[in-house]
């Protein structure tokens, strides 16, 4: 544990981190032309995969935002958490999100949706569509210390080769 | 807390290490004790740790080289002999030459009345026999006297190659960062006549020497041959051609073998005995008897998706179901299934053994192997990058499979409505997965980096011969391309610590139009080389001795041993032989003082390495040598008396130089005792018995 991890509010890290990767040539395993009930964000084998954010021997840390810069094509950017640093294996990855990249180069986009965090809302913001006495939450991907936050895009074998989005997370250590 | 002491406190704490002596003595200095930690109660789990110099002298490859060389210039061997059949006894028959006890012995084949009593030791053997890629070998051998075997004896066996053959021909050398850094060098090259071999060779030495070049001429006459130790082969997409696994202990691998009654009951040998009726047509007879296909190594091709092997993957190893039927009768014959008896005191796998004459002989059974195999995926993983490897990429690229049948023990017989069963004692054995390329597609070979010599005529810088010229020519290059009688005594150095990354690179492989081989071996059973200590269990000290550890006596699995997937096999051989040998002294160039003496015998001389020990070693071992040599007399008496006892240590030589990997090393070794054992009750009708007879 770093020394100054103790007592630290949710938020208060360590120190921070940005890690884009090229995605190019990396696959989950399961076809991206699957439709309906066939589609399998799973990994079920063969995968080609990087790892984003290693958390796997430190105090761990905590991603703000994860985002996609398209490189020219539709691609669906997958995200597990594993307890393996070296390969993203069946037994170990479990899938917790994805980015879907438009077809225009430079694109941006970030991840839709992370989970609710304990760290309070400074401020209050926009409230339209809340219900009466829904407290305001902010949002967060927490990685434990054992995990590692890893990434891959959506395909097979042959589907990823070119053109493929630039990935990277934001966030820090503790 | 710490008392306060007044002044300097006790003045024996300020000694050196050393110099404290009995009543504080400093004019009897007691002998400085190893800077290392030896310790003195050596119980499972304790540890020897020398220091970096300690260790390096003890590791001194020149240590060995002196010995061998003090070995082969005093004479301290003795080339392995057999006895030679009496002539008109059934072994004579398939022997080249016999000895008539009622005449006087003459040694020299040269001379009239040749009458040998001992002919040297010379056995043919095949490698991957009744395939369609088998290589004829020849094994000869010396032996040396010791105190750490069984028998008093150290046996170094030479494996030479009697096929020509060309595996793959070398394009390019490939200098590779990433290969540096995992102590490999790469070759690019195309798949010769024999690639099928190639993808069996793993761990084997290859050269491109030991062949003569266009001129008729030794390659080694006028240029250089190299050879090395081959790691991995590679197809074209820079991925393994070759998965082993290996079956575990909780599921080894079982053979059934079904045939028909009838058959057994009328089945005759050539000389008219039928077994099953000699025996009172009682079936458990063939119980202990010996199960054999010919082919050790079944071989097939494979298509992804076939039932006889299903893949399963997993995190860190994969595993492999192999379930084989095969059916054969006299409309599809496959190859016969033969009983033998237990005839000779080699099991069955190290001789050619077509020469035996079976019990039993059929082409018609229906046999099954059924087994499940362990691959580990680490051995793997580095040659697909970023990519996860798993069951199902092996699958879908591999189109070739082998796995051994060595011949087996028969430990049940079930008859039922005139179908007769034979069951084998399960085994622990190998699976090997192949992507077979065809010959010319382009490939990789990876070699140990560690593992590089070169073989040379031995000349000085300017290039003149250091030797004499024997026989009734000019010069070297004549003797060497003269009658065997001479051309074998020409003598070649070896050069070994070849670093092919040194600057200036070291040209390796430079015969790009003789094709790749496998070398000369010299296998040795001493735990030197080997890495692997045989039992022993009453050598070293006599029953009215104390013993003074166990282990060494009877070898168990250390604290130090190795992992458990690398010792499936020879686990299966504790308490008969125990390695320490790593995956690095494996793919080494393997020396000890015996083979170095035997390729001095050979007239192949080891150049001088330079691993040349610190001084203070050095004037020790001058003093260990002397005595190590005045020894060896009481040594070889000692060495006679127990020649006989066990066949353990030269089986054990001979599968090291056959190159068998520890799996089938085990069953070799397992076998062997059991084997010798049995011989020694045959009777003296036995014609294959003779023919492979006591060996000296």
């Amino acid at each position: 544990m770093a020394s100054t991890s103790t007592n630290k509010q949710p938020l208060l890290i360590d120190r921070v981190f940005n890690d884009p990767v090229q995605t190019d040539g990396l696959v989950s395993g399961s076809s991206n032309t699957l439709t309906g009930a066939s589609i399998s964000y799973d990994i079920a084998g063969t995968n080609s995969a990087k790892v984003l954010v290693n958390c796997t021997t430190n105090d761990g840390g905590i991603v703000e935002d994860m985002y996609a810069i398209s490189r020219g094509a539709i691609k669906k950017a997958l995200f597990y958490l594993s307890s393996a640093s070296d390969y993203l294996r069946s037994e170990q990855a479990i899938y917790i999100g994805s980015i879907t990249t438009t077809a225009t180069v430079g694109d941006y986009a970030n991840v839709a949706a992370l989970p609710r965090c304990l760290a309070p809302v400074p401020q209050q913001g926009d409230t339209t569509g809340l219900t009466a006495g829904s407290p305001l939450k902010n949002q967060a991907l927490y990685i434990p210390t054992g995990k590692a936050l890893w990434v891959t895009v959506w395909g097979i074998a042959g589907q990823n080769n070119t053109n493929c989005p630039i990935v990277g997370a934001q966030g820090g250590f503790y | 807390m710490a008392r306060k002491q007044n002044g300097f406190g006790n003045p024996k704490s300020l000694a050196f290490k050393g110099a404290k002596s009995a009543n504080n003595r400093i004019d009897k200095i007691p002998k400085v004790k190893a800077a290392g930690s030896y310790p003195s109660d050596r119980r499972f789990g304790s540890t020897v740790s020398r220091t970096v110099i300690e260790r390096y002298d003890a590791e001194s490859d020149w240590i060995r080289w002196r010995k061998g060389y003090e070995y082969y210039v005093k004479a301290a061997f003795e080339d392995l002999e057999q006895e030679t059949p009496v002539c008109g006894s059934p072994g004579a028959e398939l022997a080249d030459v016999c000895y008539n006890p009622g005449l006087p012995v003459q040694k020299d084949p040269t001379k009239p009345g040749y009458n040998p009593q001992y002919i040297l030791y010379e056995q043919d053997a095949t490698l991957y026999a009744d395939t369609n890629f088998s290589i004829d070998i020849k094994l000869s051998g010396w032996h040396f006297s010791t105190l750490n075997s069984d028998t008093g004896n150290h046996y170094c066996i030479k494996r030479t190659l009697e096929t020509p053959v060309n595996m793959f021909n070398v394009t390019d050398v490939l200098n590779n960062n990433q290969a540096k850094s995992d102590n490999e060098l790469w070759v690019k090259g195309t798949a010769g006549p024999d690639a099928a071999v190639l993808l069996r060779s793993l761990g084997e030495r290859l050269t491109d020497g030991e062949v003569n070049n266009s001129n008729g001429e030794p390659v080694e006459l006028r240029g250089k041959s190299t050879e090395a130790t081959l790691t991995y082969v590679l197809n074209n997409k820079q991925e393994p051609a070759a998965y082993t696994g290996k079956s575990t202990y909780d599921n080894p691998t079982t053979v059934k073998v079904t045939v028909d009654l009838d058959d057994l009951k009328t089945y005759t040998e050539a000389n008219g005995f039928n077994f099953y009726e000699a025996n009172g047509e009682n079936l458990n007879k063939y119980i202990g008897k010996i199960g054999y296909f010919p082919q050790f190594y079944n071989v097939q091709s494979y298509v992804f998706g076939q039932e006889y092997l299903t893949f399963k993957d997993g995190s860190y190893f994969f595993e492999v179901d192999l379930s084989e039927n095969v059916f054969s009768d006299d409309a599809n014959p496959r190859q016969a299934f033969y009983i033998l008896e237990r005839e000779t005191i080699l099991p069955p796998s190290l001789y050619d053994i077509t020469d035996a004459d079976p019990i039993f002989a059929t082409q018609r059974y229906a046999s099954t192997v059924e087994g499940k195999y362990l691959f580990q995926k680490s051995d793997y993983q580095k040659f697909f990058g970023n990519t996860y490897l798993t069951a199902g990429l092996v699958e879908q690229q591999i189109n070739n499979t082998s796995f051994p049948v060595l011949p087996f023990v028969i430990q049940s017989v079930g008859v039922h409505l005139g179908k007769v069963t034979f069951t084998a004692e399960p085994f622990v054995s190998t699976l090997e997965l192949y992507d077979l390329p065809p010959q010319g597609e382009t490939g990789y070979l990876v070699f140990a980096a560690y593992s590089f010599t070169q073989t040379q005529l031995d000349t000085d810088d300017y290039g003149d011969y250091y030797h004499r010229i024997e026989g009734p020519y000019n010069n070297v290059y004549e003797q060497a391309v003269g009658t065997p009688e001479f051309s074998k005594l020409v003598w070649y150095r070896k050069t070994n610590n070849i670093d092919p990354y040194d600057i200036p690179f070291v040209k390796v492989f430079t015969n790009p139009t003789t094709g790749l081989r496998p070398a000369t071996i010299y296998g040795c059973s001493c735990p030197s080389y080997s890495s692997a200590q045989l039992r022993m269990p009453q050598t070293t000290q006599g029953p009215q001795q104390r013993k003074i550890n166990r282990q060494r006596n009877y070898p168990l699995p250390t604290a130090l041993g190795r992992k458990d997937y690398e010792s499936i096999g020879l686990d299966a051989a504790a308490g008969k032989v125990q390695s320490w040998q790593t995956k690095q002294q494996r793919a080494s160039f393997n020396l000890c003082k015996h083979s170095i003496c035997a390729m001095f015998s050979d007239h192949l001389k080891l150049q001088e390495p330079n691993t040349y020990q610190t001084l203070e070693a050095r004037e020790q071992f001058g003093a260990k040598l002397a005595a190590d040599i005045e020894e060896v007399g009481v040594e070889f008496q000692e060495a006679y008396r127990r020649g006989g006892i066990t066949m353990l240590e030269i089986v054990f030589a001979i599968g090291q130089s056959i190159n068998y990997d520890d799996v089938e090393l085990a069953y070799l070794v397992l076998n062997a005792d059991e084997q010798f054992s049995a011989n020694i009750e045959l009777s003296a009708t036995s014609a294959v018995a003779q023919r492979y007879n006591q060996l000296l």
